[in-house]
């Protein structure tokens, strides 16, 4: 088993045991980081993959179906018709999701919790005035590096994950168990594919009860929470035994207020309708 | 309540993809568009949506909103309750652990079950 100093040697390979991250995710973050996104720049990056482009012109052509206009074709166009955001919006989460969905491979379960997990960040994203982008990354990868024990260690790993299903206390079995955790993985995953730091340090302290540096990670340990409160996705293991106190004074959440009930809604909702679309 | 009032559906609201919108539906919560701290977009509750609002919302990026629907009576929904309150106690415990928890289990009482 790796040691914790190997580890960091070792995340490049582990990395080609997971599918390549989307690339039209890093470009739309190097435009964000650069300041040069428009959505000519971002249609450009956008049509190269079949699935971004296709669901740009879906949501493009309902508009033009709502005004009894014939159907666009030329995702330019379609990228015009929606606007930026909307485009930003397609390109992050069909990116991410078909990522997360290849990688998770025979446990759906994980990768419905890392969608749950990535809705509800980008919802309390919103509400705070946070990028969106970052936040559904760091939703949506904040358990990533759990994938990789099954790549090292796959019975040791299962064992873990049985003790934890009982108790809870997953990141405490895997140091007892490696000496490190799936915090630290993925961090050591989202750096390896350049990913901004606020997304990295939110996968590190996801699990922490320390308070934590900055309101994205603050997003990312309250998401987690609120998903297994609404019971997203259906487990007999959704328990909540503790919301970080200090995460959710950080972000001055009042969880009674009508933007937060709203905020929990749409979470349902979007996670309802994530799922309906693939069926 | 007599049987018949108790069979009456009473108006309650479902959260819908902007995809399932249709021209006529009711908005039960405010929508609102944001870039950053700069609102982009706000329709009030109460407002009818139409084709033209319909298209704003979805080129805004609004995922979803809030629409009056028709719930189920009230025999079956005191069941639907019923089962929700069991949910939740399974996911909180019996008591809520601290403070923080019972903050959020009274927001998750408050939301409601989703019948939609």
């Amino acid at each position: 088993m790796l040691s914790q100093a190997d580890l960091s040697i070792e995340v490049p390979r582990l990395a080609t045991a997971l599918p390549p991250f989307p690339r039209v995710v890093q470009q739309l973050l190097e435009l964000l980081r650069d300041d040069e996104l428009s959505i000519e720049t971002l249609a450009r990056v956008a049509r190269n993959d079949a699935v971004i482009a296709g669901q740009i012109l879906s949501v493009a052509n309902h508009v033009r179906r709502l005004r009894l206009q014939s159907d666009l074709s030329d995702p330019f166009a379609a990228a015009a018709l929606i606007g930026l955001n909307r485009v930003r919006q397609i390109v992050v989460s069909a990116g991410m999701n078909r990522f997360v969905q290849v990688a998770a491979g025979s446990t759906p379960f994980f990768y419905a919790h890392s969608l749950a997990v990535a809705i509800a960040a980008q919802e309390l994203a919103v509400l705070h005035e946070l990028p969106p982008e970052d936040a559904y990354i760091a939703g949506i990868l904040h358990d990533i590096g759990q994938l990789c024990f099954h790549v090292l260690a796959p019975a040791a790993y299962r064992e873990v994950a049985d003790r934890a299903a009982v108790d809870g206390r997953l990141v405490e079995h895997e140091q007892a168990a490696f000496g490190y955790d799936h915090c630290l993985i993925g961090c050591l995953l989202a750096e390896h594919w350049h990913l901004p730091d606020g997304v990295l340090r939110a996968i590190a302290t996801h699990h922490d009860e320390e308070a934590p540096e900055n309101r994205l990670q603050a997003v990312v340990m309250i998401a987690e929470v609120l998903t297994r409160a609404l019971d997203l996705p259906e487990s007999p293991n959704n328990r909540v035994i503790h919301v970080n106190p200090l995460a959710r004074d950080l972000l001055g959440i009042d969880f009674s207020s009508p933007a937060m009930l709203d905020c929990l809604g749409r979470c349902r909702a979007r996670y309802r309708l994530a799922f309906r679309k693939q069926e | 309540m007599n049987d018949e009032q108790a069979r009456e559906p009473r108006e309650h609201f479902c959260w819908r993809a902007v995809t399932e919108l249709q021209p006529g539906m009711v908005l039960a919560r405010p929508a609102r568009a944001t870039q950053g701290s700069r609102a982009t977009l706000l329709i009030g509750a109460g407002a009818t949506l139409t084709e033209s609002t319909i298209a704003q919302l979805l080129a805004r990026g609004v995922e979803c909103v809030a629409v009056y629907e028709t719930c189920p009576d009230a025999a079956e929904w005191a069941a639907i309750d019923a089962a929700y309150e069991s949910r939740l106690q399974q996911i909180f415990g019996a008591e809520a652990a601290d403070e923080a928890c019972a903050q959020l289990l009274a927001a998750i009482r408050q939301l409601g079950p989703c019948v939609c």
